[in-house]
């Protein structure tokens, strides 16, 4: 199992790379959103020999003209050239609406009315890219997300993208919609990838929301004991992650509680 | 069809929350007179949405705007809170890294600032970070051409780290 911390802000970095050269940790997955201004080159200098992950989040490859998705896959392309990350990955989520609004917040796309036009947006985006893609779940806040899994397994079966396991994601979904955790068994048992981190409580309301800035919850660190237990752990990736200044020793901890859990 | 009235219609208010913490986050002096954020939130979407505002990084000077011309607000509007909006604007856009990746920069023009302009350099660096920087007026009226009017807001992009285009300004979007 290699485990990896998330690379969201410059100014995280010497956390990082310390959990890193203790041994913590073994990679980086770097937010792409945020560095793909600069060159390439740079950020190589900066990881020296740290292994590297590319997540995006807001690629808006759902939503962007054929034009500008193949320019930003270039840019891309590039990158993967120059930093070799272990997997690229992305969210299959809507930011605007069908007028070019951004929405209030992000959503799951209408994964029953528009299944074919999802899956020949994502088989672009993945020859764009040359590469496989791997998708993450999204952490679901409306009944859209009711068909996230059953919509998940056709759409790797079509597309042949892969499926970056969000652990906490899909407790979060099983929680505000109803999805049950045991709806992704079949595909979390096969991929290779995974994503774990802490949520919270939305005030007033009964939902949880994907924030990144909490300790891992008791009944998530349980999900990924089940989700590991019968597998070959050598080829597989885990990022602990954290969107907010977190303490070196909050990150520690809570990736050696997880390698605790899963006695790797 | 995928509206952004639907998605605002969810239940638990979570539209309407999430677009609060978007809005006001970035304003805390705004948000530190004591205003009720939730009824001044909720008439400046009424007037967004019946001006097609797109609710992209210009959602800050919008906001601006409409504040200005409402009673209840315009006399608590400081050159301060004014700044804090257009500043709020120029990291919305520096924020949306995947849209505009070669801009080094963007300049806005604000009608209510007419004494300074406000813009946003993109770190070239890795462990840099992005800086906003106020332009003198002299930056304003080179990019400001003189036949646009001076009641209206404009920006413009910079392919070019620390240096202003003197041609390109447009207005701001909706």
């Amino acid at each position: 199992m290699h485990f990896g911390v998330n690379l969201i802000a410059p100014q995280t970095f010497p956390v990082l790379e310390c959990l890193i050269k203790e041994g913590h940790a073994h990679f980086c997955e770097i937010m792409l959103d945020n560095f793909i201004h600069l060159e390439p080159q740079k950020l190589k200098t900066l990881l020296g020999d740290i292994p590297c992950a590319f997540h995006m989040v807001a690629s808006r490859f759902l939503e962007k003209d054929e034009i500008a998705l193949a320019t930003l896959a270039e840019r891309i392309r590039k990158w993967c050239d120059d930093l070799n990350p272990l997997y690229i990955s992305d969210h299959l989520v809507r930011f605007r609406d069908d007028l070019n609004r951004n929405l209030p917040f992000i959503a799951e796309p209408d994964y029953a009315r528009g299944e074919h036009i999802l899956f020949e947006r994502v088989h672009l985006w993945q020859s764009l890219l040359q590469r496989k893609l791997w998708l993450e779940n999204h952490a679901s806040m409306t009944k859209r997300g009711l068909l996230q899994p059953v919509f998940f397994a056709k759409l790797l079966d079509a597309t042949g993208c892969g499926l970056l396991f969000d652990v906490s994601n899909a407790h979060i979904a099983s929680c505000n919609i109803d999805v049950p955790y045991r709806a992704w068994n079949a595909m979390h048992s096969t991929t290779r990838h995974f994503h774990v981190a802490g949520f919270s409580r939305m005030q007033d309301a009964p939902l949880l929301i994907d924030t990144h800035d909490a300790p891992l919850a008791p009944v998530v660190l349980q999900h990924l004991q089940q989700s590991f237990k019968h597998r070959d752990m050598k080829d597989l990736t885990c990022v602990i992650e954290f969107d907010v200044a977190a303490s070196k020793a909050l990150w520690q901890q809570t990736l050696v509680q997880v390698k605790d859990v899963i006695r790797c | 069809m995928l509206k952004f009235e639907e998605v605002l219609s969810h239940p638990n208010n979570i539209g309407e929350r999430s677009l609060k913490h978007q809005l006001f986050f970035r304003l805390p002096l705004f948000c530190s007179q004591n205003f009720n954020l939730d009824e001044i939130l909720s008439s400046f979407l009424s007037y967004a949405l019946a001006s097609q505002v797109t609710f992209n990084w210009s959602l800050p000077i919008h906001f601006l705007n409409w504040c200005m011309l409402e009673p209840k607000l315009v006399h608590n509007m400081s050159p301060n809170i004014q700044e804090e909006m257009v500043k709020a604007a120029l990291i919305q856009w520096s924020l949306m890294g995947f849209e505009s990746i070669d801009a080094a920069g963007l300049l806005v023009i604000s009608k209510y600032l007419p004494d300074c302009a406000w813009g946003l350099w993109k770190s070239r660096e890795v462990m840099a970070a992005h800086r906003l920087v106020k332009c003198a007026p002299q930056t304003r009226s080179r990019i400001l051409p003189n036949h646009l009017s001076a009641y209206e807001d404009y920006y413009i992009v910079s392919y070019t780290p620390g240096q202003w285009p003197s041609v390109g300004s447009q207005p701001i979007p909706l």
